[in-house]
């Protein structure tokens, strides 16, 4: 099949004018909008009580049985359950579980809890070589940040840039240490938007071949020999999972993805999906193996909290094993500090479960509001990016220490899509304009 | 003839000048917001039940959400969630085929015919689920960037990139005569 959708994109496009050619809409008006809203309440006593005893509820085996602990040991794959570990390993809120149900709405999150802590100042990297851009993919490797692609930043209102800014394919390498670029040589693939995935020396980008095309495309760079190599695509769109030695792309579709094995340059389906009402999933290679969250169909429209199915690719490969349910809030799955864990960026949550299964937690920083947004997600060390509050702080949750890390802002702000990449040794932001037309980018040096 | 024509809003009125008030906002961009709801809905009284759910949700949440700056994302957001939980009930009744399996594919006499295709566009529409319906209509519809439909969809980029892709392929195969 041909990548190039001219026709079909020209006939949805035409399509939209013909559906709405003799429609017409009034505004609405805001006084009668207004008088229908909700009052809001703020939450009496026994409600923020309630919300302290909440964490990650984690169901094991596959009866859905629920268990109202916090911390959880035993076998998941057998289904079994041991007494809960005496020691709260993450700092999670404290006390018992709602133990309601596990359906999402009836457990709220958690509440505000773990130390605070200041972190050093950002400073201004080196002048960046990049031309300022936004949406650049950015990864830690061997001692450098390798920042590539992205696009002309938006000069126009959030929400009302042409979707065809010019992609860019230049990058460089960061190294800290030495507050040093290098520029590298250019991508043979457009990426933007999109982490790449980190094995061996070489980072994986999956992209599209011109920047407006929606076929996927395929590169690896390989940092020893800072060399590109166009490689053979998936079958469709996805996202990339560092899986071992190979790279997972998971697919959003009714196939579950493809792997890809760097020795023989080919791509294998994965085993067909168990589950028959798929609407979303999500991955992390955590303990040696790859595990998939799956959020069903009944689960898709509840707000707050979640409940995923937990599957894990078997050791043949050929099919999946189903382990459980896990209930958290987040979209994507990270693995740190020997937990996989979600960042509720919005809610200022981070919630998890132990690599094996084990226990779970959660825990909420203090405050709201939008913060450092490219922050949440992202893995520095044993520390995990959540949101920040309405001083435009963020936060970074560190499992090791059991504190939360308050971020100042970047010297840039809280621009829309810039990227934020994590390390061991610190925080690069690189986003918009420094004022003479190239990438700003700053670090946060973390001890 | 339809080469480059727009009915209703293009992106840059979408989004507009700056509101500072809940009023100034519903009144300025209300009618858009329903263009939206009814591409996504295909119903006049399901798009205003879903318009008006995200915007009485909004009004108490104004200066919050306004503050960030992201209130077209914010509602259109609430907009895509009202319909998709609708969506679901209706579904539980009247279960539906997946578009990519559905049998009837139409056969288009002359595929070079730009009338012919968007019907048969329109129709694939109308049989997509309602997140990638919605990622099909804020592409082509409201011109956005796979990153801007991911943070309205509350997705991944990658993950709105490939709503798209399977809509495209999906409708590639219906044109060319339902060829798998």
């Amino acid at each position: 099949m041909s990548d190039d959708f001219d026709r079909e994109e020209q006939a949805f496009r035409d399509a939209f004018v013909q559906e709405l050619e003799g429609e017409g809409f009034r505004p609405l008006d805001p006084d009668q909008l207004k008088a229908a809203a909700p009052v809001r309440r703020l939450p009496g006593p026994w409600l923020k009580g309630l919300a302290a005893a909440a964490a990650v509820v984690l169901v094991v085996g596959g009866a859905g049985v629920v268990l109202p602990r916090l911390f959880l040991a035993g076998s998941a794959a057998s289904g079994s359950v041991a007494a809960a570990p005496a020691e709260d390993r993450a700092g999670a809120a404290a006390g018992g579980v709602s133990g309601k149900d596990t359906s999402g709405e009836a457990v709220p999150g958690p509440a505000p809890s773990g130390a605070y802590a200041e972190s050093s100042d950002w400073v201004a990297t080196a002048p960046s070589p990049l031309t300022a851009r936004v949406g650049a993919a950015a990864a830690w490797l061997d001692g450098s940040f390798y920042v590539v692609g992205g696009r002309e930043p938006e000069s126009c209102p959030a929400g009302a840039c042409p979707a065809s800014r010019q992609a860019m394919v230049d990058g460089a390498a960061y190294d800290p240490s030495a507050d040093a670029w290098m520029l590298l040589p250019d991508a043979p693939i457009v990426v933007a938007d999109a982490a790449p995935a980190v094995v061996g020396s070489r980072l994986y980008y999956l992209g599209t071949a011109d920047g407006s095309s929606v076929a996927p495309a395929f590169a690896a760079f390989d940092a020893a020999s800072r060399t590109w190599q166009r490689l053979a695509a998936p079958r469709e769109p996805g996202r990339l999972v560092a899986a071992g030695d190979r790279v997972v792309n998971l697919a959003s579709g009714a196939a579950v993805g493809q792997v890809y094995d760097p020795a023989t340059d080919v791509w294998f389906d994965l085993p067909a999906d168990p589950w028959p009402d798929t609407v979303e999933r999500s991955a992390v290679w955590a303990d040696a193996r790859l595990l998939v969250f799956t959020l069903r169909q009944a689960e898709a429209g509840k707000s707050g909290v979640r409940r995923l199915a937990v599957t894990a690719l078997d050791r043949s490969g050929a099919g999946w094993e189903k382990l459980g349910t896990v209930t958290v809030r987040g979209e994507e799955p990270v693995a740190v500090a020997g937990v996989i864990a979600w960042a509720a960026g919005a809610h200022n949550t981070v919630y998890w479960v132990s690599s094996s299964l084990e226990s779970s937690g959660a825990v909420a920083a203090e405050g709201g509001g939008s913060g450092l947004e490219g922050l949440v997600g992202v893995v520095a060390g044993d520390r995990l990016g959540a949101n920040g509050d309405a001083r435009n702080t963020a936060d970074l949750y560190d499992f090791d220490a059991r504190t939360w890390l308050r971020l100042t802002a970047p010297p840039g702000g809280d621009e829309p899509l810039q990227t934020v990449a994590g390390s061991p040794s610190g925080l690069l932001v690189v986003g918009g304009d420094d004022g003479s037309g190239k990438a700003r980018a700053s670090f946060l040096p973390l001890g | 003839m339809w080469q480059g024509a727009l009915v209703g809003e293009p992106t840059t009125v979408a989004a507009g000048p700056a509101v500072e008030s809940f009023e100034d906002y519903v009144t300025l961009r209300s009618a858009a917001l329903l263009r939206f709801a009814y591409l996504i809905t295909r119903n006049h009284d399901d798009a205003h039940d879903a318009v008006q759910e995200a915007l009485t949700g909004l009004y108490p949440r104004w200066r919050q959400v306004s503050a960030r700056g992201d209130v077209d994302a914010y509602v259109r957001r609430s907009i895509v969630n009202a319909h998709v939980s609708a969506w679901r009930k209706v579904r539980r009744l009247f279960p539906t085929a997946e578009p990519e399996l559905a049998s009837t594919a139409p056969v288009v006499p002359d595929a070079a015919d730009a009338v012919a295709d968007a019907e048969v566009a329109l129709r694939l529409c109308g049989e997509l689920p309602p997140v990638q319906r919605a990622a099909v209509v804020l592409r082509f519809y409201e011109d956005r960037s796979f990153a801007e439909i991911a943070g309205i969809l509350g997705c991944a980029e990658p993950t709105a990139r490939s709503h798209v892709h399977r809509a495209l392929a999906a409708l590639r195969r219906q044109l060319e005569g339902g060829q798998p």
